[in-house]
């Protein structure tokens, strides 16, 4: 049987994978990262570029710059082209972006596009649309459970609501301390990966 | 009558690790010194609490893919083979230490332990600790949960709900293959939760998940009880959130249990400690020294002198931490019990991990905890999460807010400047992959097989372990080539599969080699 210690190859030929610039795809993903940030992933088909350049060219405008554009979707669903929020101008080799934003528990969506001399924008590819996680307690209140103000505050205390993030940093520091003893242990080794190392640990072949 | 009760939870990974082309293979120790000093020890700790009438409820998560390497036959016989290295090397230690009575003591105790390992291990449970937890579950004291089929972080594939599915259905697959029935509860990867992940938890039965602290205080509606009931999601699916003091108690940096002097110092082990040769037989097969899980000293302070341990002070600093967490609760459940009208739950949740190996008296603290609950007081008793809900006939409705357990309680840990570049590629197997199974429905043998080893290479690849080793930048390598060998062999399959050229022997060494979820049926992406 092959040996699957050199599996990461396509077809078993020893060739290692590399993991490829782009999948042939136009399109922009948003992925929330907290409250105040969203991470941007696109890629931009070639004739679809191509295709917008030719218009802006056919139009007699001239290119300006190329622009991921973040707009806020607002409450009732208007035009969320009405509320563009960020613009960042981007150089060619970019293919992600942290976007960040003053307001949690908004809704946002983005797109990547070119941007002419006179202002306007020609979109080469749209996002889902993502909402930023909240940072504070709610304002809604269930009529169900109602109960006076300074009651969720005491609970919300209670619970550690004052130390959100910090006790979280203190525990970060304890699980990577861990961790780092654990790998630092032997419990991974770089040295030990790749099919080179394999052939040269190996003990016997099945 | 109880006031208040505790819920203690711990949750027990491992990412998937197998390698059958090697004897001995250094990752694979990860899984070996979990059930040597973890849960080998919990297991005896149970078992002793019952057989002497303590009466106790404790919740535990065990990781689909850690259940799968437990009921693996070549990693349980390579497991049996490392403890019976390890009783051996702590016979050596018992012999070498003769001249040195406080050294020797310290060697007796672990050639006992390790001889009472394997006693358990293989005596009492016949290879097979997973039993021990199904005992435990039907005599009412244990209550198993899931946790997502490779430890995925779910809402970082929000975009692809096949894919959660996925990691939710092999889940319960894989825990219903051992334990019988469907699980009660779900321990979410790094607790990371996005509002509407709850639909998929019902979708497979399950009652209740956690979150974060603030994923039950910044819930829209405003939570009642703060963290000290749980809640249902417009779905049905109870939430519980964690509850912070307990949790610094033992994890705190600063104040947390583990730091104190007395305990076992982790980092002065006798595989880096001792003469090269003599522990040459017991490291690892490549020459490389690493721990072998004997070790001398005590913590001792904050500088490198380190003194020799003492159990017995060790084991007296584990009593007073456990007569201060369960005093602490007390004082904690009487202050809430004023203030709610109900009895309110403390969540307690650890990585099971903690206990036994970085922590070595974890499992003494657990122990006597809960001996001290059973036997001391009256204020506060253990639960399980399903039994408390069983409680009342009313929880408020919530939707918990996006939130993990993570640094700074979002999902900053995984998608980062080091590891965000993984996405891309997960996502576009995740896409692949369902495709793939709305246009091979009912496919033929060789097929039906490739696409189900596209989605363990897709499962295996989604596992949070590795954009987390990224982020903690220490041997971030290992983590970027066990995600290139997933996608890679997950984009050869596809190609395979798409241009019906599929190499039948290689797919074969694939299965042989990445033989989690045997049962798994691609179709739970169409």
């Amino acid at each position: 049987m092959e040996d699957p210690s050199s599996m990461e190859v396509s077809q078993g030929q020893g060739r290692r994978f590399e993991f490829p610039q782009n999948y042939g795809d136009n399109k922009v993903v948003l992925m929330v990262r907290d409250p105040w940030t969203f991470y941007a992933y696109w890629e931009i088909k070639k004739e679809v570029e191509d295709s917008v350049k030719a218009e802006i060219h056919k139009r007699g405008l001239k290119i300006s710059k190329s622009v991921l554009r973040v707009y806020n979707i607002p409450e009732g669903g208007a035009d969320p082209q009405e509320k563009m929020a960020l613009e960042y101008e981007l150089k060619d080799w970019a293919n992600s972006w942290y976007v960040h934003v003053s307001d949690p528990g908004e809704e946002w969506i983005a797109d990547i596009g070119i941007v002419c001399d006179n202002g306007e924008f020609f979109r080469l590819a749209r996002s889902n649309a993502v909402r930023t996680p909240p940072n504070r307690m709610s304002d809604i209140m269930d009529e169900d459970w109602m109960c006076p103000e300074e009651h969720y505050h005491r609970f919300f205390d209670a619970s550690g609501g004052q130390e959100i993030g910090k006790s979280s940093l203190e525990m970060r520091e304890s699980v990577e301390r861990y961790l780092r003893k654990w790998l630092f242990s032997g419990g991974v080794s770089s040295g030990m990966f790749g099919s080179a190392s394999h052939h040269l640990f190996k003990k016997d072949k099945k | 009558m109880a006031n208040g009760y505790v819920a203690l939870v711990l949750h027990a990974h491992l990412p998937f690790i197998r390698h059958p082309e090697f004897e001995e293979f250094l990752e694979e120790k990860w899984l070996f010194e979990a059930i040597t000093d973890t849960y080998i020890p919990i297991i005896e700790k149970f078992d002793n609490l019952i057989s002497d009438g303590v009466d106790f409820r404790i919740t535990v998560s065990l990781s689909p893919t850690l259940i799968e390497m437990l009921s693996d036959e070549l990693l349980v016989k390579k497991y049996v083979k490392h403890l019976r290295k390890l009783r051996e090397l702590a016979g050596k230690e018992v012999e070498r230490t003769q001249s040195d009575p406080r050294m020797n003591a310290l060697a007796l105790m672990y050639r006992e332990r390790f001889d009472r390992a394997e006693r358990i291990f293989s005596e009492k449970y016949g290879n097979n600790i997973l039993s021990a937890f199904k005992k435990f579950q039907d005599m009412g004291k244990v209550e198993v949960i899931t946790c997502c089929a490779t430890h995925g972080y779910l809402p970082l594939m929000d975009l692809y709900k096949p894919a959660i599915r996925a990691q939710v259905k092999v889940a319960v697959d894989t825990y219903k293959k051992v334990f019988g029935s469907p699980p009660k509860g779900i321990w979410l990867s790094e607790c990371a939760y996005q509002p509407g992940h709850d639909e998929v938890l019902r979708e497979f039965g399950i009652r209740y998940f956690f979150v974060e602290t603030h994923g039950v205080l910044f819930a829209t509606p405003r939570p009642k009880y703060g963290v000290y009931s749980p809640y249902l999601c417009p779905s049905g699916v109870a939430v519980f959130g964690r509850d912070m003091e307990s949790s610094k108690a033992v994890w705190s940096s600063k104040e947390g249990y583990p730091g104190d002097y007395n305990y076992r110092e982790y980092y002065r082990d006798i595989g880096f400690d001792l003469d090269y040769d003599y522990v040459k037989p017991y490291i690892d097969a490549g020459g490389a020294r690493i721990n072998t899980g004997i070790k001398y000293h005590r913590i001792t302070g904050e500088g490198d002198f380190k003194d020799l341990y003492d159990r017995q002070a060790a084991l007296d600093a584990a009593a007073s931490h456990a007569g201060n967490f369960m005093f602490n609760r007390e004082k904690q459940v009487a202050h809430l019990s004023g203030i709610m009208d109900r009895e309110p739950v403390i969540v307690a949740p650890y990585d099971a991990e903690l206990f036994g190996h970085w922590w070595f008296e974890g499992p003494e603290w657990l122990d006597l905890l809960l001996r001290k609950m059973h036997f001391d007081q009256d204020t506060v008793k253990t639960i399980t999460p399903g039994e408390y809900l069983s409680k009342y006939d009313r929880y408020q409705v919530i939707t918990p807010s996006c939130s993990s357990w993570g640094y700074k309680g979002y999902h900053e840990v995984w998608l980062d400047g080091c590891n965000d570049w993984i996405y891309r590629h997960l996502h576009k197997m995740a896409e692949l992959m369902t495709a793939a199974a709305r246009d091979y429905k009912e496919a033929p043998a060789l097929k039906k097989r490739a696409l189900n080893q596209m989605a363990r290479e897709l499962l295996l690849a989604q596992s949070s372990d590795w954009a987390f080793i990224m982020k903690t930048g220490t041997f971030t390598g290992y983590a970027i080539d066990r995600t290139r060998e997933h996608v890679g062999r997950f984009h050869a399959l596809h190609d395979q599969l798409r241009n019906d050229r599929i190499d039948e022997k290689w797919l074969a060494g694939l299965e042989q080699k990445d033989n989690a979820f045997k049962e798994i049926d691609y179709s739970i992406y169409a």
